[in-house]
């Protein structure tokens, strides 16, 4: 018996496999066009405008490997100050490298530099909890960006309030529209964290997070996670409006965003070198979650004149 | 128990001694299991070693204002099936980029750089990696040849083979038919809003190219700009002049100066910086006390200055608030001491009497007004933070 048969079946299961996607191709050009797909406002209720970017990894300046390297929070911050068209900033956590005493200054810096910046949001991340848990709690309390992770439970719970850990399970925003951020961690390191957390499965944390949303609010979720992690967070139920992948698989926010089980997917990128500029509606016929805006916004510098275009402020911060 | 026959392979027919090997092992399982294990990896026909090509390509000196596009043709293995392209991860972010797939109908599919089965090339088709680099968004000044290097990064569908790295470099510079100088990138800093910024910049054609610049104009009321000539020299005035009615906060504009070169080129030069208020606060705008045992006092302290010379040099301190911790005032002491020869600045010390017991951060603000009311001018941050 000849193996060309099965190589043939194979084959032509790749084949059945591809064909509607490529006949699709065929049909449209795939670079997306936000706006060509996009129902007419009429048909969509208010818009959620969103600034989000996620894993800093204690990136707090740009890289000095080479001249006009893209990002730092002082150039992060003079944009968000020069152009304030957002309801909400999202950051997505993962703001250090490991759990080095160096991380754990950086880590109270950006905090300063988010809290000053308006950031009401924080998703946690598995990085985060490389640091002394008792550090980060210190830190966490004393700015105000909410820490979210929605699957985070203390294994033994302490009975003063006062001494739990200061993590939510979401954070509401309040507005036209309303939102719902929900953030999880799905990995904890080895260690300290793990002795004191355990971690929901996500889609039951996600439920437990959305539990008594108000059905008109939108639902947002940040997922620290590979890839196919996020994207997985398309299928939970209740139905996410909006997956935001806190993921290094991605070094950059790629130019278009996916689309999975109707819910609209991205990805931060990482080292904080650009925000993504979004405006999240619900399409009023069905309810379905639309981007109307889906903008990455590269934080570039000056080549011929060092320190343009950040804000002094942080850049005191920083220093 | 795995049970391996040569005999039923006939791609891997087997010798009289495998055959042998064969017989003795169904008697002996833990052979069984060894023997198919070896005949396993040897029928399983690996992927053919592949050795990438690196791709190189040369932009040569491209005008500033110009976009410049190119297609480099990205080699990959073709006996893996369906790839993925999954990135170009550079040492720069200079261009833009994107793959293109053209099938073997000649029809292109850009791929999304997503990691999904639909954006996969297959073998016989050609893979394309667009690179776009838009000068437009680079500062108008002359650019040495660079070489950037960066991979392409590829997998089989089920990433069960490996990734294939593509190593890409490309070169290029920029020509700038103008020179600005001294900076092609206007950066006025922190500009008080009392206070006023002026800069003459000089603006001379490319050695052997006449040109003239034909007006200027920026978008911002708040930057005026005015193109003299100064024999042969074109010469911009740049001033930055605050305006109350739009507050305190950055601003970027960008000036624009047409020309009659050809393609009707226009030198952009970008002005950027923050506008504050006229309380100068140094040598940082807060106090951090850092992490330390709050029962030990402690001390901090910055240095404040009015620019603002229609109102009164003194300071005053309206209030000490709190964000974090209770109650701040009864354990903060405050003193405003006078600095010498500088009538309009100065001291503002920020004493903690170490009298927090059971906070393990505190943080809060000192409002400062001038003496004769109108509230607070500015606020001035303090943080500390337990060591325990």
């Amino acid at each position: 018996m000849s193996d060309r048969p099965a190589r043939a079946r194979v084959l032509a299961a790749a084949c059945l496999l591809f064909a509607p996607f490529f006949a699709v191709c065929a049909e449209r050009p795939l670079t997306m066009s936000v706006t060509s797909q996009d129902p007419s406002p009429q048909q969509l209720g208010p818009r959620l405008r969103l600034r989000i970017s996620g894993n800093l990894e204690g990136r707090l300046e740009p890289c000095g490997c080479a001249s006009g390297q893209m990002g730092g929070l002082a150039r992060r911050a003079f944009h968000l100050q020069h152009d304030r068209s957002f309801d909400l900033l999202i950051e997505g956590g993962n703001l250090v490298k490991d759990g080095s005493p160096l991380e754990l200054r950086k880590l109270s810096t950006a905090l300063g530099v988010l809290d000053l910046g308006g950031y009401s949001v924080l998703g946690l991340g598995s990085r985060d909890f490389e640091l002394q848990i008792d550090d980060l709690t210190m830190y966490l309390q004393a700015y105000r960006p909410t820490a979210v992770a929605s699957d985070l439970v203390e294994k033994n719970p302490p009975t003063d309030p006062a001494l739990a850990f200061p993590s939510k399970p979401y954070r509401d925003h309040a507005g036209t529209p309303s939102a719902r951020v929900a953030s999880l961690v799905l990995h904890l390191p080895e260690g300290a964290a793990r002795e004191r957390f355990t971690l929901l499965p996500p889609a039951e944390a996600w439920q437990r997070a959305m539990a008594d949303c108000p059905k008109e609010r939108l639902r947002l979720l940040m997922v620290h996670g590979l890839g196919d992690e996020v994207r997985a967070a398309a299928h939970y139920v209740p139905r996410p409006d909006l997956v935001i992948g806190v993921s290094p698989a991605f070094n950059e926010p790629p130019r278009v965003y996916e689309t999975i089980n109707g819910v609209p997917v991205l990805f931060t990128g990482i080292r904080g070198r650009m925000l993504i500029d979004v405006a999240l509606a619900r399409r009023e016929s069905d309810g379905s979650p639309q981007l109307t805006r889906y903008e990455v916004i590269e934080l570039e510098g000056s080549k011929t004149a060092p320190g343009a275009a950040e804000d002094r402020t942080t850049r005191q911060m920083i220093l | 128990m795995v049970n391996v026959s040569t005999a039923s392979n006939p791609s891997c027919p087997g010798t009289r001694r495998q055959r042998l090997r064969h017989r003795a092992m169904q008697t002996n399982p833990l052979v069984t299991a060894l023997v198919s294990l070896a005949l396993l990896s040897a029928c399983t026909k690996p992927p053919a070693p592949w050795q990438p090509h690196p791709v190189f390509h040369d932009f040569g000196m491209v005008p500033h204002g110009q976009v410049a596009i190119v297609r480099v043709p990205i080699d990959f293995p073709q006996d893996r099936g369906a790839m993925l392209p999954l990135g170009y991860q550079g040492s720069c972010s200079c261009v833009s980029t994107h793959f293109v797939a053209i099938g073997k109908d000649g029809k292109e599919r850009v791929s999304l750089g997503r990691v999904a089965n639909e954006h996969a090339v297959l073998p016989g088709e050609k893979l394309f990696l667009e690179l776009s680099l838009d000068t437009r968004r680079k500062e108008a000044s002359e650019q040495k040849p660079v070489t950037n290097a960066g991979n392409v990064l590829l997998t089989d569908i089920g990433e069960t083979l490996g990734r294939v790295v593509i190593p890409i470099s490309f070169t290029f510079g920029i020509e700038a038919p103008v020179a600005v100088s001294p900076f092609a990138h206007i950066n006025f800093g922190a500009l008080p809003m009392s206070q006023r910024y002026s800069l003459t910049l000089e603006l001379r054609p490319r050695k052997g190219t006449q040109a003239h610049f034909l007006s200027a104009k920026a978008d911002d009321p708040r930057v005026r700009v005015e193109l003299r000539q100064d024999g042969e020299v074109c010469l911009l005035d740049v001033r930055v002049v605050p305006d109350r009615g739009l507050g305190f906060g950055p601003l970027y504009t960008t000036i624009t100066v047409p020309t009659d070169l050809p393609d009707a080129y226009v030198v952009p030069i970008p002005v950027s910086g923050q506008i504050v208020g006229d309380i100068e606060v140094k040598p940082m705008e807060r106090i951090s006390f850092g992490r330390f045992d709050f029962k030990t006092p402690q001390e901090g302290s910055v240095i404040v200055r009015d620019h603002d010379t229609s109102r009164p040099p003194e300071f005053e301190v309206l209030e000490v608030r709190a964000i974090v911790g209770k109650d701040l005032a009864q354990h903060m002491e405050t003193e405003l001491q006078p600095i010498e020869g500088d009538a309009r600045s100065a001291r503002l010390v920020l004493r903690y009497l170490g009298t927090f017991r059971h906070d393990r951060a505190f943080r809060g603000f000192v409002e400062l007004g001038k003496r004769g009311g109108g509230g607070s001018v500015t606020s001035i941050e303090f943080v500390g933070f337990s060591h325990e």
